[in-house]
């Protein structure tokens, strides 16, 4: 026996595998035509390796005119639905007048009609012709049957037809347009058993290794006959740079959600303050350092703006004076109003509760802000002239320094820090003022992370509120620091790229 | 909150010297972990010491007498208040009219028979500068002069006089200077001068015999010179208000006669007031004793207060209608109003004692509108696989205009910067972030970047706006780029808007849009003018973006609720 050329042995194999498969198939299994596959097959054949069977059938498919009328029906099955709707008998000129199907669909229509025995014609004695459903239209004609099969099936072979659908065959048939008969042929190849031992002997061909798995192999099923490439399964990735959140932003976000899954409800306000807000308002004394232009950003144009809130004035430099009616002895100097009208870079998140406080009065409130804010500090490891504070307040008839406590316990323990210490601590502010510490593992030491108090009557009286206020606030770039490794400051805005896309994501579990 | 302020004053305590004070033996340890109980914070543990900071409040913690009283109490091993007296023994300073217009007000003391020693000079010279910085405000409201009393002939006159008028040795100095001599010449001089300023009479204080002793508020004369040897103290504290420096002279006079001794009063003779000085006796404060219980939480007995109270070195008395007379030693000057006993009650019981419980305050918590709608802008960006990135808000002129090409305008600046670094509340986001790319040159391209932030500038006051920035740059970045991320925004969020051709010099020409969106200015969008590139030294082209978020909300807000609810705050 002849040695098998490529393409046979190419179909052989294909031809072996699948077992039967018409050539159509083997051609796209080979990656050969369907030219080369006849003449393999034909070699084959006369080897005894395979047989070939031509297989011819004729098949039904439905014709443009039926596909048209599909959605509304067959002509005939229009009329009389139209005949129904008008009593069952119209005069047909007037019918044809109101159906809106041409003239040859019309007459086409009526003339199944008739053939079926759906209705009946009879000119009149006025010389009308009329038309009258026979009520026998009831039941479906083979006609519509078939094409409905037609509709399912898209195709139909001829040898599948049932007695009946043979009849609408026929009559389908003769209206024009409405059914397409074709012939197929089909040309099956299947593997003998001389044929199966063969394509066993030839053995595998040296098949075609692959990197790629293109749409092509995929289509043309030819990845059935190649090898994939082995990867290195550890070999570097390309990079996918996710976008992410600035870690200090994702802390801010998060302490944002905490605030509010307590019932908190956020405030803000602007960079650019009035002193007598920042300052003044908290009852810290003009001469405090903390005011300094060594300590305090001071706006440079415009320099100062009026105090919107005229009628807080008096008591606020009274308080400062003298005590006004609080009850303090207040801090005893000359309280200038031109100190208070400057501006400056808020120098701290209370400005804004502070605010909240006024414009809130006495209702039970509990709102906190996270904003940045400005000491004119000499940039170093341990501080940045500019960084994030969160604030917040509770305004209650009934509140107290528990409470104060327990606000706090509850934000750090949901930003996963339980164990917390409370200490003495002072603010101009606040009495009694309190600072917490958590203590944090991996640095196996006490960090202090918020300052807090009640409000001194001399910061809440001028604003018309005698309940307690609780109020605390901090810094924010510490914690995020201890969260995400960071050891000096500027790092957190150094936005150097390679960390911000690698640092491996942290959150809170508390 | 959490102020800190810069130069928070910082005692170093060495364990063995403590307990020579307190009278008992305690180790660092022990310092440590309940100093902190009274309010001062540890900034170092070493083996032998400990360093803290105790608060501007509380100046009679800053030094060692002072603190052994609050820790004996605190501890309770000694609790209660310490009764302070001066006797009078005819010392006088008599005050001219002259300083009235200066440094008017001055209060003075006598100790004597203090156990000086090299350690006990140097803490008490350590509270005295202490106390310049703090109550004293450096000491521009309030100057102390220690003086050797022994040398002084009494009375002592307080008197105004013209630069040259007088001179006398300076401390520490060889040879007599003028008063202006020493503002124009010595360094301490130099540093004070300010708080004499517009004036051309300086106060200086000289005894019967026409020695002068001090020139407050600049030096001392090196005629009353302190040395381990003085034990006799005579003190002069000026000021600008008599309150003040009757305050100053307390917590020092208190803290020295704690070494042993004794305090002597001075009268003081002017001719706006006349005044016996210093004034030990205790004050008295009442508090409701209702207002302690509601504002600490806690149902204290009346023993408890009186006990919490005690342990502070305060005491009181329990009088009618439920109210409390609290007693306050002369150094404690600190206390205002009741609500600072409140305090001291609670420090008396002890933080650590008190257990935390939430807010009974009900509240539905709730986000602002507008920083969600920021957040929700970002997580857009996100999605397009942007990074974040911050920067500070303060930047410089040079960033924000000269390497952008800009002649500056409607910018605001801050008036006194530690750094030219920081001179300007930044008028846009993408000369910040052209500064981040220029840091990451290193790292993997593309690289697509962008910022939330806020920008400010000068329309009727100080404008401040939410802006978003972004960057992109690969090597072959371009407008089309920033188109991408920017119709996809837009898309988002349901808004429609275009770019409209515009000259700008940080773009190239041909190349750069203004965004309009319902015909409103929305932003910004090109490639950046390689020019600028190069000022960055950037390598690879970049296409950015800025939108004014407050705009884009306003539109936003009009869309979605039909224009309800637009806030233009």
């Amino acid at each position: 026996m002849r040695d098998l050329d490529v393409y046979e042995g190419k179909a052989l194999r294909v031809i072996a595998q699948v077992k039967r498969g018409d050539v159509g198939r083997i051609a796209e299994l080979t990656g050969l035509n369907e030219d080369q596959v006849r003449k393999a097959v034909q070699g084959l054949k006369e080897r005894g390796l395979v047989t070939l069977t031509v297989l011819e059938r004729e098949t039904i498919t439905l014709g443009e005119k039926a596909r048209e009328l599909a959605s509304k029906g067959m002509p005939e099955r229009l009329i009389v639905d139209a005949l129904d709707q008008i009593g069952g008998r119209a005069e047909l000129i007037k019918l044809k007048e109101q159906m809106d199907l041409g003239e040859s669909d019309f007459s086409a229509g009526l003339g199944k009609a008739l053939e079926n025995d759906w209705v009946k014609i009879w000119k009149a004695a006025d010389n009308k012709t009329w038309v009258e459903t026979t009520g026998k239209a009831g039941v479906k004609s083979v006609e519509e049957l078939l094409i409905q099969a037609l509709m399912e099936k898209e195709v139909v072979s001829t040898d599948d037809l049932g007695e009946g659908e043979e009849e609408a065959l026929k009559r389908l048939l003769r209206r024009p347009r409405f059914v397409e008969v074709a012939t197929t042929r089909t040309e099956m190849v299947e593997v003998t058993a001389l044929g199966e031992k063969a394509a066993e002997e030839i053995g595998v061909e040296e098949v075609e290794a692959v990197t790629t798995l293109s749409p092509d192999l995929i289509k043309t099923g030819r990845w059935r006959y190649v090898a994939f490439k082995p990867y290195d399964l550890n070999a570097p990735s390309f990079p996918i740079f996710v976008g992410r959140r600035h870690p200090l932003r994702e802390l801010i976000e998060e302490i944002r959600e905490i605030f509010v899954s307590m019932g908190f409800v956020e405030i803000g306000g602007p960079l650019v303050e009035l002193a007598f807000w920042n300052f003044d308002a908290l009852f810290q004394p003009q001469d405090h350092p903390a005011r300094d232009m060594q300590d305090t950003f001071y706006i440079l144009d415009p320099e100062a703006s009026e105090i919107p809130d005229r009628d807080l004035i008096d008591p606020v430099r009274r308080t400062h004076e003298d005590g006004w009616e609080t009850g303090s002895t207040g801090w005893s100097y000359r309280w200038s109003l031109e100190e208070a009208e400057k501006l400056v870079l808020r120098t701290h998140t209370t400005v804004d509760t502070v605010r909240d406080v006024y414009e809130a009065g006495e209702t039970p409130r509990k709102s906190f802000v996270v904003g940045n804010v400005f000491r004119n500090e000499k940039v170093t490891f341990k501080h940045t002239n500019e960084f994030f504070q969160v604030d917040g307040i509770v305004i209650d008839e009934r509140a107290n320094l528990r409470e104060l406590m327990g606000v706090l316990s509850e934000f750090f323990r949901r930003l996963g820090m339980r164990k917390v210490r409370f200490w003495p601590s002072y603010f101009p502010y606040t009495e009694p003022s309190i600072q917490a510490s958590v203590y944090v593992e991996k640095l196996g030491k006490w960090i202090e992370l918020l300052g807090s108090g009640i409000f001194r009557p001399e910061v809440t009286m001028p604003l018309g509120v005698r309940w307690p206020v609780l109020a605390w606030g901090g810094g924010i770039e510490r914690m995020a620091m201890i969260r995400y490794d960071v050891e000096d400051i500027r790092d957190l805005y150094r936005n150097d790229l390679g960390w911000l896309r690698r640092i491996p994501k942290r959150l809170s579990l508390p | 909150m959490a102020q800190e302020d810069s130069e928070t004053p910082v005692v170093t305590l060495e364990a063995e010297r403590f307990s020579k004070f307190l009278g008992r033996s305690v180790t660092v340890g022990e310092i440590a972990e309940k100093i902190p109980w009274m309010g001062v914070d540890i900034e170092d543990v070493e083996e032998e010491s400990i360093k803290i900071e105790y608060n501007p409040n509380r100046p009679d913690l800053g030094i060692i007498t002072g603190l052994a009283k609050a820790y004996r109490g605190i501890t309770r091993q000694e609790v209660g208040l310490i009764p302070y007296e001066a006797t009078g023994d005819g010392y006088r300073l008599i005050v001219e009219e002259s300083v009235r217009r200066v440094r008017p007000y001055v209060a003075s003391a006598v100790a004597r028979d203090i156990p000086m020693d090299e350690e006990t000079l140097i803490e008490i010279i350590s509270l005295q500068e202490d106390l310049h910085e703090g109550l004293g405000r450096g000491r521009r409201r309030v100057s102390i002069g220690i003086h050797n009393l022994d040398v002084i002939e009494f009375p002592v006159y307080y008197r105004a006089v013209g630069g040259e008028e007088v001179r006398f040795t300076p401390l520490e100095e060889e040879g007599e200077m003028s008063p202006l001599e020493i503002l124009e010449g010595l360094e301490k001089g130099r540093a004070y001068a300010h708080i004499l300023e517009g004036s051309d009479l300086y106060p200086i204080i000289v005894d019967a015999g026409g020695n002068v002793l001090s020139f407050p508020p600049i030096i001392n004369a090196d005629y009353t010179r302190l040395s381990p040897d003085t034990r006799n103290l005579f003190f002069d504290v000026t000021a600008t208000d008599m309150r003040t420096a009757e305050k100053v002279l307390n917590v020092l006079l208190t803290s020295i006669i704690d070494y042993g001794g004794e305090a002597w009063s001075v009268s003081v003779e002017a001719p706006h007031y006349a005044k016996v000085t210093p004034d030990l006796s205790s004050k008295e404060i009442q508090v409701e004793v209702k207002a302690i219980r509601t504002l600490m939480g806690l149902d204290l007995s009346n023993d408890e207060i009186l006990d919490s109270l005690r342990a502070c070195r305060l005491d009181g008395e329990f009088i009618d209608e439920g109210k409390i007379r609290v007693l306050i030693p002369p150094y404690r000057v600190d206390v205002m109003h009741p609500v600072d006993i409140v305090e001291e009650v609670s420090i008396g019981y002890g933080y650590w004692r008190i257990e935390p419980t939430f807010p009974r305050t009900f509240q539905i918590g709730e986000k602002d509108r507008r920083r969600s709608f920021l957040s929700s802008v970002s997580e857009v960006l996100m999605g397009l696989g942007l990074q974040e990135v911050m920067n500070l808000t303060l930047s410089s002129m040079e960033e924000q205009f000269t390497k952008m090409g800009l002649e500056p305008g409607d910018h605001v600046k801050v008036k006194n910067p530690k750094s030219l670094e920081y001179e300007v509340l930044r008028r846009w986001i993408i000369p910040d972030l052209l500064e981040v790319l220029r840091t990451s040159k290193k790292e993997q391209y593309p690289q697509r970047i962008f910022e939330i932030g806020i920008v400010a500038y000068r329309r009727q006051g100080v404008q401040e706006e939410n802006h978003l920035g972004i960057a992109v740059t690969h090597g072959e970045a371009g407008y089309s780029d920033a188109k991408s991320i920017l119709d996809a925004l837009l898309q988002v969020l349901g808004i429609e808007a275009r770019g409209e051709p515009i000259s700008h010099p940080s773009f190239i020409e041909g190349r750069v849009g203004k965004i309009v969106g319902e015909g409103r200015d929305l932003g910004i969008i090109g490639e950046i003018s390689p020019h600028v590139l190069e000022g960055f030294q950037l390598d690879h082209p970049v296409a950015a973006m800025e939108m004014n978020l407050e705009e884009l909300y306003n539109i936003y807000l009009e869309k979605t609720l039909g224009g309800a609810g637009v806030d233009r705050s």
